[in-house]
C-alpha cells in the first residue's frame, strides 16, 4: 500500500514536471513591452556579464605573460610577451596533482555527507506537527552566534584525533545552520498533504526523506550542493590549522602559500632578512596563472547544477 | 528505509577510519657513528648517537623548506651524525604558537620569538634555563657573546633566550635613490642635501613630464608609505636616531614633538603641494610600485636600497633591448641643511629573535652543545652558506680550509648568480641562532653580502652609506605586549600614520603644519608622553647596564 | 485543477506556508480533557508526552545523533567564551586564570575609537542590507526572465566567478579601477568632469561606496544561486492560473514569484539583520589604507588588531561575544516581526 501510494505521487510529481515545462515556455502573445522588456534585459545582462568576467580574463592574461615583463603593469586582456612558464612551474610539481585529488575527495564526501545530513534536519525541523521542531531549530540558530573560538575547537579536534586526518574536513561540516534554514524555507512551501498521506501510508520518515522530499526538493538541494561543494573547494584555514602535516593539503592551498608569503614578508622586521625573502618571492605571473588552475575546476560544478534549477513541480492534484 | 541510514552511517564510519589513519614518527637510529668521537673537518665532534631535535622555525612554505634542506640534512646526517627536524606553518606564528601552548604540543627548540614571549615560555616553565648547560657546555657562545652576553639575561640573571640574527652587520637600509646619470653629472657625491634633491628631481620630473608610454610623471614616490617607516627614515637626514631625538640627559623624545617632526612633513608636503609627489605612495604595495617605477614614471624615492635595484634596474635588464649598464639607481645619503650627521639605518645588533629549548627536550646538554658549534665561524658558515663542495655550492671546505668557489662569486657579482639553485645547499635554513655581524675572517652570514666591494654599484653603495648607519641597540625597545602601553602604542602608530598622510597631502604648508600641530595634541592625549617616559627609562638602565 | 482561480491558488499556498498556525494537528487539539482534579492532570501530563514521544519516536530517534553532533562540535567548545571574563593566557588553564569580569567589555567600549568602530560597522553592514541585499533578488529576477537558454547558463556562470576570487586579488583589481592612475579617474578626465585625479581610495567619504560596491560585485551572482533554486520551485501551475487570469509578465513577478520565494527572503533578511556586526574584515583590511581608517575600521578588524595581534584573547573574545549578544537580541526581534508580517520565522 505504502509503496504504491509513494509511487504514485512521484509519478504525479514527474509529469506535472513536464507540463510545467511547457506551460513556462508557450507564450501565446507577447506584448510589445514585453518585448522591449527583453531587449533591455539583454543588454543589461550582457554589460552585467562583462564586468564579471573581465577581471578573470585579466588574470589569465597575466599567467599567459612573462614574469619580470609583467612587473611593469599595462597588462589588460592579452599577454605582451607571451609566456607559459608559469603554467609549467605549476605542472612539474607532483605535489599539485595529489592536492587536486584531495580537493576532490573533500568535495565529494564534504558535500555528499553535508547535504544529506543538512538535508535530513531540514527535512524534520518543517515536520509541521513535530513537537521538537522549534527546540532544534533553536539549537542550531544559536550555534550560528556563539562559538568557542579557535583554541577550544583546536583542542576538541586533537582530543578526538581529528588533527592531520581527512576526517576533520568533512565530520565538523556535517550539519549547517545556515543551510538548514535555506533548505527549510523551501521545504515550507511544499504541501503538508503529501508528507501525511504517505505517513498514513506507513511510510517511515527516513523513506519519505528520500523518496518523496529530496525528489521534490531538488533545485535547493542542487543550490545548497553548490555552495558546500565551492565552499569545500575553496577552505584552505581549516587545512592549515588542523593538517598542518601537509599530507592533507588540498588545492587551494598551495594558492594561499603563494599569497601569504607576500604577507609574511611584511612581518619581518629585519630588513636583511626581508630582503632575502624578497629574492625568494614567486612573481605575480605565477600567483596569476595558480588562480586560474584553482579556479577553473570548481566553476563547472555551477553549469551542472543549473538543470536542476528547472523546476516547475506541482503537487496541486494530491491536494484535492 | 532504516537500510538506506544504516548504510548511509556505515559509509560514514568507514570513510572516518580510512581517513583516520595517522602518520608514524620515524625512530632514531641505534648504530653507533663510525666517526664517533672524532671531529670532524668543521670543528664538530660526531657524537656517538644521532642527536636529533626538531625546532619551529615561523610562518615559511613547508614544501620549500623540505626540498632547500634535503641536502643538507643528509649531509649533516652523514657528516655530523645530526638530524634536524625544521617544522613550520603557513599561518601566523603568534596564534600558532600560542596553539602550541594550548595544546602542550611543541618541538624541542622554538626560534622567532620576542623577548616578551620568551618571558611568557618561561613563567609558564616551558622554556628552560640555559644559565649552567651554557657555563659547562658551550664555550664559544660565552666567548662570542663577550660582554653583550648579560643582555640576554633576565631580572635573576638566567638566560632563557639565545639570540637570532644578531650582530653589527654594516650593510646600509635606506637610502635617497637618483639616477646613475644624474648622479656623475653632480659630481657623484655621497650625500645630497634635502633641499637639492627636492630641486633636482623637480628638475628632472619637469624636463620630462610623460614616460615613454605617454604617462605622467612624478618627482618622488615611494613604496607602502602607510606603514609609516617613512617619517623615521627622514628624521634621521634630520639628525634623529630611528624617530627618536635624545637630549643630553638621555631622554628621548619622539620625532612628532621635536620641530624637525614639522620640517620633514613639510618637506614631503612641498612635493605634494607642486604636484610632485606621487598619489599612491600612501595606498600602493609593493608590486604596484614596481609598476610606477621600471616603467620609469618615477624619479626619486627614499627607501630601501634595494628597492630601487630589485623594480629598476633588475626589470630593465631583462626586458629593455637597449639596456645599458648605467642605466641604474645609485643610493645616496639625504641631509637637512644645517644638520651635522645622518642617521639612516638604524641597527639592532641583539636582534629581536630568540631561540628557546623548551621542556620537551630530553637532552638539553646535547642540543646546547650543537647551538655552541653554530656559534662557531664554522658553524655559521655553514648554515648560512650551505653545504660546501658540491657542484651548486657557494664554498668549500677542505679539511678546514675554507674557499669561495670562483665560478659562483663571480656570478654574485655579475647578478648572473642563480639563487634558487643556491637555495637547495639549504643556504640560511637552519637560522637558529645566526650571527649576522663580521666574522673573524671579514665574511658574514649573508652570502651574496660578501662581495660589495667587487661589484661596481654595491661599492658606490657602501662607500656612499656607511656614515648613515648606526648601533641603534640600546634604543631599539619595544613595549611588552602585554602591558597595557602595548595597546596605546597601537593607537598612536595608527593615528600617526593616519594623520601625517593627511598633513603631507595637504594643499599649502600652513594647511600641513595645522594638521601636523593639530596631530601632535592629539597623539599627546593619546599617551604619548608615557612611551617617551617608558623608553627614555629602559634606555637609561641599559646605559647603565650594558656599557 | 488548472480552472481554480489565481485567488484560490495564491490562497492555497498561503495555507501551505502558514506555518503551525494554519496547519490543524488533530493530536493537539483533541488532547486530554480538562479535569479539576490535578493528580490526574498531572497523570494526564505525562501521559501526553509519552504519546507525542511515541508518535513521534521516528523523528526523535533521527534527532538523537544530530544533537550529540552538535552538542560535541557546538556547543562543548563553547567553554571558551569564559575567556572574555578572565585574563586568559595561551598554555594556562581556564580555571587557573584571574576572574576579572567584566574588565574586558568596560574597557572596550571606554576605548577612544568605540564609537568610530560602531559606526563604521552599522553603516558598512547598513549600505549592504539597502543595497547589497536586493540586488542577487533583482539579478535573479532577470536571470529568470532572460529568454536565451544558452546565454542564461553563461550569465549565471559568469556571474559567480568573482566569488573565487581572494580579496587581496579583489583589491588589486579595485586599485586598477579606482586608484589615482585607475581606468575610472582617466575616464573622467578624458571626458572632461574633472581635471585633478580623485583619490577615491585615499578619502575616506568614497571609501563606504568602494567597499559596498566591492562587496556586491564579489557576492551577487553567489548569493543569487539561492533565489534561482527558489524561482525553480513555484509551482508552475500557478503561472499557468495567472496567466488564465490574464497576468502580464510583471504581473507573474509580482503575484507569483515574488510570493513564492518569499520566505527565503524573509529568512536570509532576518539573518542580515541579525548579522549587522559583522561588517567583513579582509576587504577592510586590503582596500583600506591609513588614509581612511577611520571609516573602514569595524568590530572584526579592531579585536584582531588590539586582541588576537597584541596577544590579548580575552579582549577578542569579549568583543566576539558583545557581537553575538547583539546579534541575537536582533535575531529575536527581526523573527517576531517577521513571524507577525511575513508568516515565515527561522524557528
Amino acid at each position: 500500500m505504502a509503496q504504491i501510494n509513494s509511487v504514485k505521487s512521484f509519478l504525479i510529481l514527474q509529469c506535472t514536471k513536464k507540463a510545467g515545462e511547457s506551460v513556462k515556455q508557450g507564450f501565446i502573445k507577447e506584448s510589445v513591452g514585453s518585448k522591449i522588456f527583453d531587449k533591455v534585459n539583454l543588454v543589461l545582462m550582457i554589460g552585467f556579464a562583462s564586468i564579471m568576467l573581465f577581471p578573470f580574463l585579466n588574470i589569465i592574461a597575466l599567467s599567459l605573460n612573462d614574469g619580470v615583463d609583467a612587473a611593469r603593469g599595462g597588462i589588460y586582456l592579452w599577454p605582451r610577451e607571451f609566456s607559459l612558464d608559469s603554467y609549467k612551474v605549476l605542472f612539474q610539481n607532483e605535489d599539485l596533482l595529489k592536492g587536486f585529488g584531495i580537493s576532490i575527495l573533500r568535495v565529494v564526501v564534504g558535500t555528499v555527507t553535508g547535504v544529506l545530513c543538512t538535508g535530513l534536519l531540514a527535512y524534520i525541523v518543517s515536520v509541521k506537527h513535530f513537537s521538537g521542531r522549534k527546540f532544534m531549530r533553536l539549537l542550531f540558530v544559536f550555534t550560528m552566534f556563539f562559538s568557542g573560538g579557535l583554541i577550544p575547537t583546536y583542542l576538541l579536534f586533537m582530543k578526538l584525533g581529528l588533527s592531520n586526518t581527512f576526517t576533520v574536513y568533512w565530520l565538523p561540516a556535517l550539519f549547517s545552520p545556515f543551510f538548514m534554514l535555506l533548505m527549510a524555507s523551501y521545504i515550507q512551501n511544499l504541501p503538508d498533504s503529501i508528507f501525511e498521506s504517505a505517513r498514513m501510508d506507513g511510510c517511515s520518515e527516513l523513506r519519505i526523506y528520500f523518496q518523496i522530499l529530496i525528489p521534490m526538493s531538488i533545485p535547493v538541494f542542487a543550490a545548497i550542493a553548490v555552495f558546500s561543494a565551492v565552499g569545500h573547494w575553496n577552505s584552505w584555514f581549516d587545512v592549515l590549522i588542523y593538517n598542518p602535516s601537509g599530507e592533507w593539503d588540498t588545492l587551494q592551498v598551495y594558492l594561499r602559500r603563494l599569497l601569504l608569503e607576500v604577507e609574511a614578508i611584511q612581518q619581518v622586521q629585519d630588513l636583511q632578512l626581508a630582503y632575502s625573502k624578497y629574492r625568494n618571492i614567486s612573481p605575480i605571473t605565477l600567483r596569476a596563472a595558480t588562480t586560474v588552475l584553482v579556479t577553473l575546476p570548481i566553476i563547472f560544478v555551477y553549469p551542472f547544477a543549473q538543470k536542476y534549477f528547472v523546476g516547475g513541480i506541482t503537487l496541486g492534484s494530491v491536494k484535492e | 528505509m532504516k537500510k538506506y541510514f544504516s548504510l548511509f552511517l556505515v559509509g560514514l564510519l568507514f570513510i572516518s577510519i580510512v581517513a583516520g589513519c595517522n602518520n608514524n614518527e620515524t625512530a632514531s637510529s641505534g648504530e653507533p657513528h663510525p666517526n664517533a668521537g672524532k671531529e670532524n673537518e668543521f670543528g664538530w665532534t660526531v657524537p656517538k648517537y644521532t642527536l636529533e631535535f626538531s625546532y619551529y622555525a615561523g610562518q615559511l612554505n613547508p614544501k620549500d623548506v623540505e626540498k632547500n634542506t634535503k641536502l643538507l640534512n643528509e649531509f649533516l646526517l652523514e657528516q655530523f651524525n645530526v638530524k634536524i627536524n625544521k617544522k613550520v606553518t603557513e599561518t601566523d606564528p603568534k596564534e600558532r604558537l600560542n596553539l602550541m601552548l594550548a595544546s602542550n604540543d611543541y618541538p624541542e627548540v622554538i626560534t622567532g620569538l620576542s623577548p616578551a614571549e620568551v618571558e611568557k615560555w618561561k613563567n609558564q616553565k616551558r622554556a628552560i634555563d640555559l644559565t649552567e648547560y651554557i657555563d659547562k657546555y658551550a664555550p664559544t657562545i660565552k666567548e662570542k657573546l663577550g660582554d653583550t652576553y648579560k643582555r640576554y639575561l633576565d631580572k635573576n640573571g638566567k638566560l632563557y633566550g639565545l639570540p637570532n640574527y644578531w650582530g653589527y652587520l654594516p650593510i646600509p637600509d635606506y637610502s635617497a635613490n637618483i639616477p646613475y646619470a644624474k648622479w656623475v653629472e653632480i659630481g657623484k657625491p655621497k650625500t645630497i642635501s634635502t633641499e637639492e634633491y627636492f630641486d633636482l628631481l623637480k628638475e628632472m620630473q619637469a624636463k620630462t613630464p610623460v614616460n615613454q608610454n605617454g604617462q605622467k610623471t612624478y618627482a618622488l614616490s615611494g613604496e607602502n608609505w602607510k606603514t609609516g617607516y617613512i617619517y623615521k627614515v627622514l628624521a634621521g637626514a634630520w639628525g634623529l636616531k630611528d624617530g627618536f631625538k635624545e637630549d643630553e640627559n638621555g631622554n628621548l623624545t619622539h620625532w612628532i614633538n621635536t620641530p624637525e617632526g614639522i620640517e620633514l612633513t613639510k618637506y614631503l608636503n612641498k612635493f605634494q603641494v607642486e604636484g610632485l609627489l606621487d598619489p599612491n605612495s600612501f595606498i600602493n604595495d609593493f608590486d604596484q610600485w614596481k609598476e610606477m617605477f621600471s616603467n620609469k614614471r618615477v624619479f626619486g624615492s627614499i627607501g630601501p636600497w634595494w628597492h630601487s635595484w630589485n623594480a629598476g634596474h633588475e626589470v630593465w635588464q631583462k626586458t629593455d633591448k637597449n639596456w645599458k649598464p648605467d642605466d641604474h639607481y645609485v643610493q645616496i645619503g639625504l641631509k637637512a641643511p644645517g644638520v651635522d650627521q645622518a642617521y639612516l639605518s638604524p641597527k639592532n645588533t641583539i636582534g629581536s629573535s630568540r631561540t628557546i629549548i623548551t621542556d620537551k627536550a630530553k637532552d638539553p646538554e646535547k642540543i646546547i652543545k650543537f647551538l655552541d658549534f653554530a656559534f662557531s665561524d664554522m658553524g655559521n658558515k655553514l648554515l648560512g652558506w650551505g653545504v660546501p663542495n658540491e657542484e651548486i655550492s657557494i664554498w668549500g671546505n677542505k679539511s678546514g680550509e675554507w674557499t669561495w668557489v670562483e665560478e659562483r662569486k663571480n656570478e654574485l657579482i655579475n647578478g648572473k648568480y642563480d639563487y634558487d639553485k643556491g637555495f637547495l645547499t639549504g643556504q640560511g635554513e637552519y637560522a637558529i641562532v645566526a650571527y649576522q655581524g663580521m666574522m673573524e675572517d671579514e665574511t658574514n652570514w649573508w652570502y651574496d653580502q660578501n662581495f660589495n666591494n667587487e661589484a661596481e654599484w654595491k661599492r658606490d653603495l657602501n662607500e656612499n652609506l656607511k656614515d648613515t648607519i648606526f648601533d641603534n641597540t640600546l634604543k631599539a625597545i619595544s613595549v611588552p605586549l602585554n602591558d597595557p602601553l602595548a595597546v596605546k602604542e597601537e593607537q598612536i602608530n595608527t593615528l600617526i600614520n593616519t594623520g601625517i598622510s593627511k598633513a603631507v597631502q595637504a594643499n599649502s604648508p600652513e594647511m600641513a603644519e595645522k594638521i601636523f600641530i593639530d596631530l601632535r595634541e592629539k597623539v599627546n592625549k593619546a599617551g604619548l608622553n608615557e612611551i617617551e617616559e617608558y623608553k627614555t627609562k629602559v634606555y637609561k638602565e641599559r646605559l647603565k647596564n650594558w656599557k | 485543477m488548472a480552472s481554480l482561480s489565481l485567488k484560490q491558488k495564491l490562497r492555497l499556498i498561503k495555507s501551505d506556508t502558514g506555518g503551525d498556525s494554519m496547519n490543524i494537528m488533530p493530536e493537539k487539539g483533541e488532547v486530554v480533557p480538562k479535569s479539576n482534579i490535578s493528580s490526574e492532570k498531572k497523570m494526564a501530563g505525562v501521559k501526553r508526552i509519552k504519546n507525542t514521544f511515541l508518535r513521534e519516536k521516528q523523528l526523535w530517534l533521527i534527532c538523537i545523533p544530530i544533537i550529540l553532533w552538535v552538542l560535541l562540535f557546538a556547543y562543548y567548545p563553547m567553554y571558551g567564551l569564559i575567556m572574555a571574563f578572565i585574563d586568559y593566557e595561551p598554555g594556562r588553564a581556564i580555571l587557573d586564570s584571574d576572574w576579572v569580569g567584566f574588565k574586558h567589555f568596560i574597557e572596550f567600549f571606554q576605548s577612544p575609537d568605540f564609537w568610530m568602530v560602531l559606526r563604521n560597522t552599522l553603516v558598512i553592514s547598513g549600505l549592504g542590507i539597502v543595497f547589497g541585499f536586493p540586488a542577487p533578488i533583482l539579478l535573479a529576477l532577470l536571470l529568470h526572465e532572460l529568454k536565451y537558454t544558452r546565454f542564461k547558463k553563461f550569465v549565471q556562470t559568469v556571474s559567480y566567478l568573482p566569488h573565487f576570487m581572494s580579496w587581496v586579488v579583489v583589491a588589486s583589481i579595485v586599485f586598477v579601477t579606482l586608484g589615482n592612475e585607475g581606468v575610472f579617474n582617466q575616464f573622467l578626465m578624458s571626458i572632461g568632469i574633472i581635471d585633478r585625479p580623485v583619490s577615491f581610495l585615499g578619502e575616506g567619504k568614497y571609501f563606504w561606496g568602494v567597499i559596498t560596491g566591492a562587496d556586491i560585485w564579489k557576492g551577487i551572482g553567489w548569493s543569487s544561486i539561492i533565489y534561482l533554486s527558489a524561482i525553480a520551485g513555484v509551482d508552475s501551475q500557478l503561472y499557468e492560473a495567472g496567466k488564465m487570469d490574464g497576468l502580464g509578465r510583471f504581473g507573474l513577478i509580482w503575484h507569483v514569484i515574488i510570493p513564492g520565494i518569499r520566505p527565503t527572503i524573509v529568512i536570509l533578511m532576518i539573518l542580515g539583520i541579525s548579522g549587522i556586526l559583522n561588517a567583513g574584515f579582509e576587504q577592510q583590511l586590503l582596500i583600506g589604507n591609513v588614509q581612511t581608517r577611520e571609516y573602514w575600521e569595524v568590530f572584526d578588524t579592531y579585536s584582531y588588531r588590539y586582541g588576537i595581534q597584541l596577544g590579548n584573547y580575552s579582549y577578542a573574545t569579549a568583543v566576539g561575544l558583545f557581537k553575538s549578544i547583539i546579534g541575537l537580541i536582533l535575531l529575536v526581534g527581526a523573527n517576531k516581526f517577521c513571524k507577525k508580517f511575513f508568516d515565515t520565522s527561522v524557528y
